[in-house]
């Protein structure tokens, strides 16, 4: 009964003469679609594309060179500064190394006194230059 | 770290101090380092260098005091901004701006 209420079409004789009732296109069918390519052929050339390239990253390349040059200025900074207090610092671990140093060799005095023929603090080492204890007993609150 | 001086008026020679002054000492107490320096390389042995090491010391705890008696606040703001930043120069611009301007070096 629905479907001869909604197709109807007046002056049906029976429901086999009901339109049929379609999607489809609009009276005078669709507007034509392109669907051809077009790319075209303008635009820059290879030489421009080329040479806005290298350019561009030789700027960039400049801007690495001043930043570089900024940091390295940083660092000598930094650098002539720790050189400049290099001496004091040293100079008062040297005070420090000298006190601790002549305790030692009064303790290796006392233990080895009864050694024949042995010279106290005398270095390891036949070179004649100086080189730094290396027992690792002149810190025992390190230890 | 309040104050470059302890209470008896002696400088106290921490890293930030020494860093913030380091652009003076390296000017003014440049003879006794490089006097020290020298010693050192010609022999190593600390108790060689004792005399020159005190040279140094010496200038450099001159130094100090000099420059907390002339521009105190300064040098007190400077070292008290490297304490915070470890001694980082970068960060201490406006401080060291101030600072060596007072006292130029």
């Amino acid at each position: 009964m629905t479907e001869a209420v909604i197709r109807n079409k007046p002056g049906m004789a029976s429901i086999k003469d009901m339109p049929v009732m379609q999607d489809g296109p609009p009276p005078g069918g669709f507007a034509p679609v392109r669907f051809a390519r077009r790319i075209p052929n303008s635009g820059p050339s290879a030489m421009a594309i080329f040479l806005t390239t290298f350019g561009v990253f030789s700027w960039g390349m400049y801007e690495v060179g001043k930043g570089n040059k900024i940091r390295r200025a940083i660092k000598e900074e930094k650098y002539a500064a720790r050189r400049a207090i290099l001496p004091v610092i040293q100079a008062e671990e040297d005070e420090r190394f000298v006190k601790e140093w002549k305790k030692y060799l009064a303790e290796e005095a006392r233990i080895m006194k009864d050694v024949p023929g042995w010279k106290v603090g005398e270095s390891v080492y036949h070179s004649g230059k100086w080189m730094p204890p290396a027992s690792g007993e002149l810190r025992p609150d390190i230890w | 770290m309040d104050s470059t001086m302890d209470a008896s008026g002696e400088p106290i020679p921490t890293s930030s101090v020494l860093m913030s002054a380091a652009k003076h000492i390296g000017t003014r107490c440049r003879g006794e380092n490089m006097a020290f320096l020298k010693c050192k390389k010609d022999d190593p042995n600390p108790e060689k260098c004792l005399d020159k090491g005190r040279q140094v010391t010496e200038c450099v705890l001159h130094l100090l005091r000099g420059l907390h008696q002339n521009c105190n606040k300064e040098m007190d703001a400077y070292a008290g901004c490297m304490y915070y930043h470890t001694n980082e120069f970068e960060l201490c611009r406006k401080e060291q701006q101030s600072f060596e301007k007072a006292c130029p070096f």
